[in-house]
């Protein structure tokens, strides 16, 4: 139970980020999105319709993502969504805080443990 | 494949988005569902599990509206479909001006017209209000400009030949010293001077000023010092202060100038200062002085009195105090002096009344031009009346081909309030696009009329858009819009789409419809109507005042005035030598047809005046006081005044005291006696009438003057005009005229020569410049209001082409049909000039005060007015007749 209440605040605080990260590199559309965090996490983080696409839109009210519809051939239009310049460099410095906290809890947690 | 969008509104739906955005989820989502869906399947599920598991990703029924709540609220902007109603305002007008755009652009010949003709009207306007608003409306440059009043004396008894009198300088004196409602005043008097010593003579206009003139008007001098404040009575100066001008002009803008001595009119003058080039005199004499000397008032001129009016007087008002309170101080002066009597001058005690007259300095200034000027911005104003009468029916035309399109939008949901505020759109987009064009065309207009604008046009240089002028662009700009565009716009509600849908372009049109037309069309005409009676009778006055002054129009004849230095000719008989002598010479000269001399010429404004009686007649209650000309026996011959009776000046005369009237004279105060013999009493004078010649005015469009002509022998006048005759051109006699005035005496200052023709010309060029203006207003309302007649008669005959199909297809003759349009137009232009003569009638009154021997109600121009303006109607008529004549009942009933 402890363990679940503790994966709900680690998705909320790093949802951003890990949404930002994912589409740093090319743009992607929600459901792939959806896929590679799910892929990458090992099946341990999932969003759900209701809660990605919500925070989705929040990023790009706030200028960090930028949406566009694009119509492939063949397929049905889709929504992308790009990093902003503005997001490149949030995703910067939440990489940054990110990486100290981990090394600060490592070395709490190694200090304790070994 | 399942339709994810159902289970995705429904939870949307508490969230009551827009409904472009609404959609643009649900699709997304959808897009979701389905990947997941499809990959569920493509992993072994079966569709019924498929489905549930993927509409589990939507979670609980509340949870997809709670997460989006925060996000969605107060953010999303509504994307507006043409004509859809929209609860936001601002998206809406960026949405209907595009829409405008491409509606204008789609009908390009109507959008240049609207734009075109919206440009003029408003560009008209534009220049016109410049026109008011540099010389009525802004401030002169002076400190306090409303502060600063204009004095004049007023004796009611005189009102007849003299409304207004310059200031007596005794009475100007009293003032000073015993009313305290000013804080300065000043006396001026700007005369002719001859400056020597300096290259060739020159003729310099010198102004004679209270020392604290200066300070009144608020002036610092560019070089030395201005006048010490010395009282007029005591001073004794030989101190003068040049114009930057005359510094430029004559001295080079010699920086070593003060302490120089300058010889006026014989005597040494020192120079003390130098004005600055901002240095504005106002406007209230004849010619701006170019050096000020100070007022020096001796003898007779410091006696307070009835007469000896000649100064002009500049008075600045203590800040708490009202006109009205200054005017009640100056009063109580002038009541004194009125009841005390002139006995100099021969008022006896209580004879005559004196007022003093309060005007402001800039009501003194643009006075003359003022109504003029008022006058033409009401007449541009009526112009943008009639440009958005027309505009206002075209576009009420154009809508009603547009009913379809109108019509589907509003099935499709457009409310009538969103279709108005498209259509304002349009026509506030129209006007802007016509107040952008209109402020280049008033600049250029601008940049034609203000250096063409005759002399006599105070302040012109003062004349430029300025930011006030922009708004006011901005202003007329969207009244205009709103005019044009409001009409037809409201309009809209009446549509019902399903009429419109059924039946075409034509039902729209019902007899409201057409009577909103004809209405439009009708006030244009009216409009239009008056502003062609004032136009008229503009051009009727100018005519007249032309013909009125045809004689003088004579070639060949130039005018010199000569100040004669009155320290060299200190007696009657030298000065009479002097004037002989020169006559003489020049009559000798080759080319020289006759010279003569004359102490005013016509039009240059009133001569020395003074009350008389004629020794046989019982002279009237009040005594008439007569313009006094000094003239020589050549003067007559040489301009060409007619003599009408008796004869003029012969040699005989000479050291006799005779005398030649006016023919004004000799009908209003003669009561049908002979003239000839009769004796002129006048400054203990008693001059026997020889002789009676045609009427001059003080101005081409002034009244005729009660003029007496004095043999030149018997009176000590300095101020003399030269006026020759010459057989070839005048000018290339100027020369020879000159020298020989030298050649009597080279101390002579001699400016430049003026033709007859062109001091007729100066005093009717202000009058010529309004009539021009006015009349270009005119053609262009005539030509507005005939476009908008053929505009209603020729939609009405694309309107009426099934029903005119029918009636020649039952046997009607291309002539009925022809009958039937014209008379449809004539009908509503008759309304129109109806209405319009109406209006014109009471309208045209203000305009009286412009008019020249014409009534302001003057018959026959109106019935011109009638007459040109049905003429012009059934022209604009007649081209959509011929086009109703022409239709083949065949087409027109295959047409519907």
């Amino acid at each position: 139970m402890e363990v679940r209440i503790l994966q709900t605040e680690w998705k909320r605080g790093s949802a951003e980020l890990l949404i930002l990260s994912l589409v740093e590199a090319r743009p992607r559309h929600g459901y792939e999105i959806s896929k590679l965090i799910e892929q990458r996490s090992g099946g341990t983080v999932r969003f759900h319709v209701a809660s990605l696409y919500p925070m989705l839109y929040r990023l790009e009210r706030r200028g960090w993502l930028h949406g566009r519809w694009v119509e492939k051939s063949g397929q049905r239009r889709r929504r992308y969504y790009r990093v902003t310049r503005l997001g490149r460099r949030v995703l910067a410095s939440h990489l940054r805080g990110w990486r100290e906290f981990v090394a600060g809890i490592n070395r709490i947690t190694e200090a304790e443990n070994a | 494949m399942p339709d994810w969008k159902p289970e995705i509104l429904r939870r949307l739906a508490p969230l009551k988005l827009a409904p472009t955005r609404e959609a643009e989820i649900a699709e997304e989502l959808a897009q979701h569902l389905e990947d997941r869906y499809q990959e569920l399947l493509t992993g072994g599920h079966n569709e019924d599990s498929a489905f549930r598991t993927s509409v589990d990703e939507l979670k609980d029924e509340a949870l997809l509206a709670r997460s989006l709540r925060r996000v969605e609220k107060n953010f999303y902007r509504e994307p507006i479909v043409p004509g859809r109603g929209s609860t936001k305002f601002f998206p809406g007008v960026l949405q209907d001006i595009r829409f405008a755009l491409r509606m204008l652009r789609k009908s390009p010949g109507f959008t240049a017209v609207a734009i075109l003709t919206l440009a003029l009207g408003i560009g008209a306007n534009t220049a016109i209000f410049s026109m008011v608003k540099g010389i009525l409306l802004s401030a002169l440059p002076y400190p306090q400009p409303r502060q600063l009043y204009s004095i004049n004396e007023v004796i009611p008894q005189w009102s007849g030949f003299a409304p207004i009198l310059p200031v007596n300088s005794g009475n100007f004196l009293l003032w000073k010293s015993r009313c305290n409602a000013f804080t300065e005043m000043a006396a001026i008097l700007v005369y002719p001077y001859n400056m020597t010593g300096v290259g060739l003579p020159r003729q310099v206009y010198v102004a004679q000023a209270s020392p604290e003139f200066f300070a009144l008007i608020g002036v610092q001098p560019r070089l030395g010092r201005l006048f010490p404040p010395l009282a007029e009575a005591h001073g004794q100066s030989s101190e003068i202060i040049l114009t930057e001008r005359l510094w430029e002009e004559v001295f080079h803008s010699d920086p070593e100038i003060l302490g120089k001595p300058v010889s006026l009119n014989g005597s040494p003058y020192t120079v003390v200062g130098v004005l600055p080039s901002n240095f504005r005199f106002p406007e209230v004499f004849r010619h701006a002085p170019e050096l000020f000397m100070p007022l020096e008032l001796r003898g007779f001129d410091l006696v307070p009195g009835i007469g000896n009016f000649k100064y002009a007087v500049i008075a600045r008002l203590k800040p708490d105090v009202s006109a009205r309170q200054a005017l009640a101080q100056l009063n109580v002066v002038e009541a004194e002096i009125a009841r005390k009597g002139d006995r100099l001058r021969g008022a006896a005690p209580g004879q005559f009344n004196l007022y003093a007259k309060l005007t402001p300095l800039r009501t003194m200034i643009v006075g003359p031009i003022q109504s003029a000027l008022w006058i033409l911005m009401a007449a541009a104003a009526f112009v943008l009346l009639i440009i958005c009468a027309n505009l206002a029916n075209l576009m009420l035309a154009r809508n009603a081909s547009r009913s379809r399109e109108i019509a589907v939008r509003a099935a499709l949901g457009a409310s009538p309030r969103r279709l108005a505020q498209q259509f304002l759109t349009e026509g506030v987009f129209l006007s802007a696009a016509g107040a952008v064009l209109g402020l280049f065309f008033a600049a250029f207009g601008l940049r034609l009329l203000v250096p063409n604008a005759p002399v006599d046009i105070p302040r012109m240089n003062n004349v430029r858009i300025d930011p006030y002028a922009l708004w006011f662009t901005l202003g007329i700009s969207t009244i205009a819009a709103l005019l044009f565009a409001l009409l037809p716009a409201l309009r809209l509600r009446r549509i019902a789409p399903v009429e419109a849908l059924r039946s075409g372009p034509a039902a729209t049109k019902g007899k409201k419809t057409e009577r909103l037309y004809s209405g439009l069309v009708v006030s244009e005409i009216a409009l239009c109507c008056v502003l062609l009676s004032g136009a008229l009778l503009l051009v009727q006055s100018l005519t007249r005042v032309l013909r009125a002054n045809r004689w003088m129009e004579a070639e060949h004849v130039l005018a010199i005035n000569v100040a004669v230095p009155a320290y060299q000719y200190k007696t009657m008989p030298e000065l009479y030598q002097f004037y002989s002598r020169v006559s003489e010479k020049v009559q000798q000269l080759p080319g020289v047809m006759s010279a003569g001399w004359v102490s005013k010429l016509p039009l240059l404004g009133t001569a020395w005046g003074d009350d008389f009686r004629f020794r046989e007649v019982t002279p009237p209650p009040i005594r008439p006081e007569g313009e006094f000309r000094f003239a020589s026996r050549g003067y007559l011959r040489t301009i060409g005044i007619p003599l009408i009776q008796g004869r003029w000046f012969s040699p005989e005369d000479q050291g006799q005291d005779v005398a030649v009237i006016s023919e004004s004279i000799a009908k209003k105060l003669l009561q049908g006696r002979n003239p000839i013999g009769l004796h002129l009493l006048w400054e203990n004078k008693a001059s026997r009438v020889i002789g009676v010649v045609r009427d001059v005015r003080t101005a081409a469009d002034g009244k005729t003057v009660l003029a007496v002509y004095v043999p030149i022998w018997s009176w000590n006048e300095s101020d003399e005009t030269l006026v020759v005759r010459t057989s070839m051109d005048p000018r290339a006699a100027a020369g020879a005229i000159r020298s020989a005035i030298w050649s009597v005496n080279s101390q002579i200052a001699i400016p430049h020569e003026e033709l007859l023709k062109t001091i007729v010309q100066q005093s009717v060029a202000a009058r010529e410049y309004e009539t021009f203006l006015g009349a270009l207003l005119a053609a262009f309302a005539v030509l507005l209001a005939a476009l908008g007649l053929y505009g209603v008669i020729s939609y009405s005959v694309k309107q009426s082409t099934h029903e005119i199909g029918v009636r020649i297809a039952l046997g009607a003759q291309r002539r009925d049909i022809l009958r039937l349009v014209l008379w449809h137009g004539g009908r509503l232009a008759l309304a129109g000039v109806g209405t319009g003569i109406l209006a014109a009638s009471l309208l045209t009154r203000l305009l009286s005060s412009l008019l020249f021997g014409v009534s302001a109600t003057d018959p026959l121009t109106f019935a011109s007015v009638v007459i040109l303006l049905v003429l012009v109607a059934l022209l604009a008529c007649y081209i959509p007749a011929r086009r109703a004549m022409r239709v083949d009942p065949k087409v027109a009933l295959r047409y519907e």
